[in-house]
């Protein structure tokens, strides 16, 4: 690997000062899994890397009456583990178990996950379905980033230079929501999603949908919300017409990236099958 | 370009080495500590042939930097004591032996987070070590012979 | 891979083909590109482009294969290499224009990854070719529209 600077500050406003001084050559390091991956094979070459191994704060999980806040630099590991992840939602601790394998989740964390903005990764989809909510520092302050603004396009997210991701928010569910995340995995169980959804589905007494949140991987450039799907639901019982209804319209959002792992056809038509199936879950 | 005083422990024993940055924990393992035992595989983190425990939990020596384990302990196939030794040779758990230190060192990280870890668990938490020789069978009966055994 | 765009110019159909056949105007319209010179019958230059955390610098020329100013048509080569990631891109782009105020541009672009550049997946090659071309295309319509 190419030499390199490499700098690990104590503190957050220490790696924030970093970070403005030098923003273009200047790579910031959290688990290191995809950045150490790109740099052994020559497709990164930054000037200084920027370790935030030394910043515990960052690590921590916790519970307050706004909700679940989830540190940055917390591991894949540590968040599936985590009581307070597994209180607010049983499917939030299993997507972060659902990551690759057990080395990469104790290594890989939330914020690089983020930051990396792969559509085919697994806590996003179930993050967005959750609402969940970004905060991201600077020198000059904090900016609030609702996650479905947070992912601009394929491997890029909105973060301005010189910001960096220190927590996901995550508001208190409806009460009575189901939630689940479904990962389609035709090839090997290490692998990226070819298509994920998340659900969460709250109804009334009477039986009728008040809300649904359906979040997609793998099914575009970004991790998607199938908006047209979730307002198909509401108001109506959640009966196999609404479900067949809503998965259909979940496909029909998809723009997806042909690759390996299918074409943009059969992921678009896996996304109706997966969202029928994590749906009738959560109905 | 920087270079970094690390200082942790190996199997118990303490380090103290200078590194430059771009050093990585497999390389500092096998190359500067003689510490052959871990093997070099993928190079991308997905067959495991690298795992080492850090801290307790098994992690890819390939995709870390050595500035990364200060502080830490650290441990590998060389600083293994446990039943799943003896259960792999008598369950044939290895035939080329390539992925056995791997193998070996992320089951021995299960068993002491989890001694009651499910055989489900087990195949779980192994998921992400391959292995092209033994077709699996002998290392999941092993790993759960030597649960039982502790 | 191939990729096409559409945009519709208005003005002349004589105007947009003039500043299509002006190659140091034209490729001055690819976002990323810098230090465009004149070399032989077209340009050489760099272009910038990032694919999320890899930066990609590519050097090489623009020059007009053949053109035909009645029927519209012409082609376009483009040949840069990335010399530090290691690999290089090659594009024919067959342009037509058509129509007169409005004027309809349409481009058929053949891109061609060498090397280390295509190992980073044909997926993501395509958006950013795809994006560098429909940026072009639109500022070819405003560079058009604006004189």
């Amino acid at each position: 690997m190419r030499p390199f600077d490499y700098v690990e500050p104590e503190t957050l406003e220490e790696a924030l000062e970093i970070l403005a001084a030098d923003p273009d050559d200047t790579v910031v390091m959290a688990g290191g899994t995809s950045l150490v991956i790109l740099m052994k094979q020559d497709l990164v070459r930054p000037a200084r890397v920027l370790g935030l191994r030394r910043l515990g704060e960052l690590r921590e999980i916790a519970t307050t009456d706004a909700g679940l806040g989830l540190g940055a630099m917390a591991t894949h590991g540590a968040l599936a583990r985590s009581r307070a992840v597994r209180g607010h939602a049983a499917a939030l601790a299993a997507t972060f178990a659902a990551v690759a394998t057990v080395r990469i989740r104790e290594q890989a964390t939330l914020g690089g996950n983020l930051a990396h903005a792969d559509p085919a990764q697994d806590p996003p989809v179930t993050l967005l379905a959750l609402d969940g909510v970004a905060l991201a520092r600077s020198r000059f302050g904090e900016r609030r980033i609702p996650l479905e603004a947070l992912f601009a396009d394929l491997f890029e997210t909105s973060l301005e230079p010189g910001e960096l991701l220190v927590r996901v928010d995550i508001p208190p569910l409806p009460a009575g929501a189901r939630a689940t995340y479904k990962k389609f995995l035709p090839g090997t169980l290490d692998d990226y999603a070819t298509v994920s959804v998340a659900a969460v589905v709250a109804t009334d007494p009477a039986g009728a949908c008040v809300h649904a949140r359906i979040a997609l991987g793998g099914a575009g450039p970004v991790p998607l919300r199938a908006h047209e799907a979730e307002r198909s639901l509401v108001g109506r019982r959640v009966d196999d017409a609404a479900i067949r209804e809503a998965a259909m319209l979940a496909a029909a959002a998809t723009d997806p990236i042909e690759d390996l792992r299918g074409s943009a056809d059969y992921k678009r038509a896996m996304t109706a099958v997966w969202t029928e199936r994590a749906l009738r879950e959560v109905a | 370009m920087s270079e970094h005083r690390i200082r942790f422990t190996l199997n118990d024993a303490p380090v103290d080495v200078t590194v430059p940055a771009e050093r990585l924990l497999l390389d500092l393992l096998r190359a500067d500590l003689g510490k052959t035992g871990t093997k070099d595989g993928c190079s991308v983190g997905v067959c495991g042939l690298c795992a080492v425990q850090v801290d307790g939990a098994p992690m890819s020596a390939c995709l870390l930097l050595a500035t990364q384990v200060d502080g830490a302990r650290v441990r590998t196939i060389e600083g293994l004591v446990s039943p799943l030794q003896d259960a792999f040779i008598d369950e044939g758990g290895f035939q080329c032996g390539i992925c056995t230190s791997g193998q070996l060192v992320t089951a021995d990280a299960l068993l002491r987070a989890k001694p009651d870890a499910t055989d489900a668990e087990i195949n779980d938490w192994q998921m992400g070590n391959l292995c092209r020789c033994t077709g699996y069978y002998g290392i999941s009966r092993a790993i759960s012979r030597a649960r039982d055994a502790k | 891979m191939r990729l096409e765009h559409r945009v519709t110019v208005d003005a002349p159909r004589a105007k947009v083909w003039s500043v299509l056949m002006d190659l140091p105007v034209a490729a001055r319209c690819v976002p990323g590109t810098r230090d465009i010179v004149p070399e032989g019958d077209g340009v050489r230059g760099r272009l910038d482009v990032r694919v999320g955390p890899i930066k990609m610098s590519l050097e090489g020329t623009v020059a007009i294969e053949s053109r035909d100013e009645a029927a519209g048509t012409a082609r376009l080569r483009a040949d840069a290499e990335d010399r530090r990631l290691g690999g290089a891109v090659r594009t024919f782009v067959d342009l037509a224009v058509s129509g007169d105020s409005p004027t309809e541009l349409r481009l058929m672009s053949d891109v061609a990854i060498l090397g280390r550049i295509g190992e980073l997946g044909q997926p993501l090659i395509a958006r950013q070719a795809d994006k560098v071309l429909a940026g072009f295309a639109e500022c070819l319509r405003r560079t058009v529209a604006a004189r």
